[in-house]
Formats: C-alpha cells, structure tokens, sequence
C-alpha cells in the first residue's frame, strides 16, 4: 500500500513539475500578498498590524488552486475510476492527492510567506519559528479544506463561487487561530501577554488539524467515491 | 439505484420493513395530503392572532419601546433556521448510510428555506442592532455564526443543484451537510474569541426560571407556531414536486429508450 501511495505521489509530482503549476501557485500568492499594501498607504498605516489578514488570505485563496488539475484532469480522462478498481484503497489515492497538492503548492508558499513576511511587512527575526509552525499547520489545514470541496465538486456543473462558498466558511477557524498566532511585532517587556496568547492560539490550530485530520480525508474518500459511481 | 416511484416493497410483518415503507414516496403522498391541511390551518389560525399579538397587544419593552417588536419575527426565525439546519444534517446521515431518498429530497428542499430564514434573522437583527445597540452590525461570536450559517445553506443548495445527476448532488450536499454540523461548534467557539456582545439568551428550555413576561411569550410562541407551519407547507410542497420531476424524468428517459 506505501508502494502505491509513493507511486502515486511519484508520478503525481511529474505531472505537477512538467506543466508549470508549481511555479503558477506561487507567483498568485506573491502577487496577492505584494499588492495589498500597494492599495493602501503604505505611510499611514501599520503594515505589520494587517500583514497576518494578507497573509492568510493570500494562502486560502493560493490553497485552492493546485488540487483544481489534480483531481479533475484525473477524473475527466478516468483514471481516478480505473484506480479505483484496483486493490489499492481510494483512501490511499486520496491522501496521495493531498500530499501532492500540499507539496508542491503550500510548501514553497511558506517559504513565500516567511520571506515576504520578513522583507515587506518587517516581522521581527526571533519569531520566524513560530510563524513557520503557524504557516505549516495552517496551509495543512487549508489544503485539507480545499481537498474536501474538490473532491465534493467533481463534475459538477457549478463554477469556481461554489468553491469558496464552501470553503470560506470550512476555513474560518483556520483564518482566525492561523491570523491570532502569528507574531508580527518585537514584543517588549510591557506586552508579553501578546507571546502567550500567540502561542495558545497556535496549539489551538495544532489541534484542529489533529482533530479534523482523519475525518476530513475520509469524509474527501466518501465524496470521491460518490463522483467516481456516478460519472 | 431504486427508482422512488417504484410500489413499496411486498408487505412484511417486520418492523423494520415497515419503518422503510414509511420513507417511500408513495407513503409520502398519503401523509403529505394530511399533513399540508393541519399546518394551513394553523398558519392561518396563528398567523393573524401572532402577528396582531405582537404588534398591538403586547407591551412595549421598558428599556427597548417599542423595537422589541422586531423579536417576534427575529427570534422564531433564527429558531427555525438552526433547527431546519439541525434536520438537514439529520436527513443527510440518513441519505448517507440508509440511502432512503425521501431524506435526500427534504434536505433539497428544505435548505433553500433554511437560508431564507436565516436571511430573515439576520436583516431583522441588523434593524433590531441599529435603535438598540447603535449600529447594524457587530463582528460578535453569534452575529457572525449565523452569517457562517447562511453561507452553508447557500453552499448547500447550489450544491444540490450543481450536478446533472439529483442524486450525486443529494449526497455530495449531503457529505457537505455533516462536515459543515461537525465545525458550526467549532466555528462558533472560535469567534467567541472576541468579546461578546450580544444578549445571552432570555428564553432557556433547560432553565426553569426564564425571565419573558407571558405577555411577550404568547406572540411569540403564536409566531413560532405559524412559522413552523409556513416552513411545513413551503418543505412538503418542494418535495413532492421533486417527486414528480423525477417521475417525468424516468418516463421522459423510457418513452426516449423505446423510440430508439
């Protein structure tokens, strides 16, 4: 089962680096996070104060793409049906889906995230720890989310709005614990509250991916089998 | 897949055949065409007293006047929006495990109605905010669960409609429907992190000292009722015309067989 599920990922990650999306996720999320504060004054407001809010959403609209070709060119051409007829477990073709799409889209986007992080909204160097383990847990989290609803979608008639209908309010939790446990400011000797509350909110989000882990990816299976019986 | 329009199936003396036999669509007719009725009745019966109720009879509010009127429609439509949200999930477990497809036609017909009472909560509460609380809205935990909440119902009748198959679509809005009662709790838990500040609940069915004037329970109790009701006929109408559609769809795809 490993055998297959590395093979899958395999072969998957071929796919992904031969038609350029690895390259197409990242530039969206550098072009979201890098033109917010072209829209606002830069002078006038505290940068790092709103930075947590770009940063996410820039993520949880970046985490929806790479799964969109994934899952669906596999559908369309039918070779999600023809896996499922072998004995490997569609569970196991499922969490290959969510490792490729986390791979090769949200991992390089943490480093995005870190960097632009550090350059254009100024966070502080001694948290780069924390906001990578928030941005780590976090994009795991949106990429299950972003699992779930493609896999729901598949060969549906609807647009891309229903994706985010779904998904925005599936991401909430995420965007609120993700945004609280971010660490934009130096903290000084007067609000070290503000270290605690970060760090509470990041094992809140640790949690929430503990918990909605195995639920989401076989609540994911249930609907992929669902798309794959009825096509 | 079973055809719903099919007879129920042979007459067994076992309960369990007996309890399936009630979700067919067949069944469903006959109970329909004696349930429709009732809630007309009560509708009409509650609607004019409940409303006449709430806006004469009552008292204004002492600390509120007269805005407190606006309780009477708020109040029972968020009622009515979080248990059709509950029944939803409820009939989406049973699309799920039992395949029954009298579920998957109420949780089709019953989340467009869901929304729209969500709708109702939140425009009267944003009217309600305003004299009360001097703005329409606030970023607080409940305010913005319900708004969560609307989004899911919205999310959950386009999914019903997204595909070709009614089916596929029942039970992918289904799947949606579960995981969506799974995280409202934990939606709701995570914007409790900001301050609060909406009323706690006046009305509680666990504590026995509820502090409402009768005066102001009879409105809306009425008002609860009527709705209830409303939402009764609106539900049993949409689901026998899925009925109906899917009837003419199989004939439809039949008649085409036999000519080819």
């Amino acid at each position: 089962m490993l055998c297959v599920f590395l093979a899958l990922i395999r072969r998957d990650m071929a796919v992904v680096l031969r038609n350029g999306q690895l390259s197409s996720t990242l530039s969206f999320f550098i072009m979201v996070v890098v033109f917010f504060p072209l829209a606002i004054d830069p002078a006038s407001l505290d940068l790092a104060a709103i930075s947590p809010a770009i940063i996410w959403i820039g993520l949880f609209l970046a985490a929806q793409l790479p799964l969109e070709r994934l899952l669906h060119d596999d559908y369309q051409d039918g070779s999600l049906a023809l896996w499922s007829l072998t004995r490997a477990p569609l569970e196991v073709i499922a969490t290959a889906k969510y490792a490729v799409a986390w791979l090769t889209a949200s991992l390089p986007m943490i480093f995005a995230a870190l960097a632009s992080g550090m350059l254009v909204y100024q966070w502080p160097m001694d948290a780069i720890l924390n906001n990578m383990l928030t941005i780590l847990v976090g994009s795991l989290l949106l990429t299950l989310i972003s699992l779930l609803t493609r896999c729901l979608t598949l060969g549906s008639r609807g647009g891309k709005g229903l994706i985010y209908l779904m998904s925005m309010p599936l991401s909430l939790p995420t965007l609120i614990f993700g945004a609280a446990s971010l660490r934009t400011h130096t903290p000084t000797d007067l609000n070290t509250s503000i270290d605690t509350e970060t760090t509470t909110a990041l094992i809140l989000l640790s949690l929430l991916l503990l918990a909605t882990l195995i639920p989401m990816l076989w609540a994911s299976t249930l609907a992929l089998r669902n798309a794959i019986s009825h096509q | 897949m079973t055809m719903p329009h099919t007879p129920a199936r042979k007459k067994t003396a076992s309960p369990a055949a007996s309890l399936w036999h009630w979700f067919t669509p067949t069944y469903f007719r006959a109970v329909s065409g004696r349930v429709t009725p009732i809630a007309l009745v009560l509708l009409l019966v509650t609607l004019p007293t409940g409303l006449a109720y709430a806006f004469f009879l009552s008292p204004p509010d002492y600390l509120q006047g007269e805005t407190v009127r606006i309780m009477y429609i708020h109040v029972p439509s968020a009622w009515l929006a979080l248990a059709l949200y509950g029944a939803i999930a409820v009939a989406s477990g049973i699309t799920l495990t039992l395949k029954l497809p009298m579920a998957g036609h109420f949780a089709t017909a019953a989340s467009p109605v869901g929304a729209c009472f969500t709708a109702i909560a939140l425009i009267s509460g944003s009217l309600w905010g305003k004299p009360t609380w001097g703005t329409y809205w606030v970023w607080d935990a409940r305010l913005t669960s319900m708004l969560v909440l609307f989004f899911f119902y919205l999310a959950h009748s386009a999914m019903t409609q997204a595909f070709k198959q009614q089916e596929r679509g029942q039970q992918a809005a289904s799947i949606l429907a579960i995981v969506g009662a799974l995280n409202l709790p934990i939606i709701k838990w995570s914007v409790e992190w900001w301050h609060t500040l909406h009323q706690p609940e006046s009305i509680s069915f666990i504590n026995p000292s509820s502090h409402i004037d009768i005066s102001m329970l009879i409105p809306l109790g009425l008002m609860t009722v009527a709705l209830f009701s409303y939402a009764t006929i609106v539900i049993t109408a949409r689901m026998k015309l899925a009925i109906l559609q899917q009837k003419w769809q199989s004939l439809l795809y039949q008649k085409t067989r036999n000519r080819s």
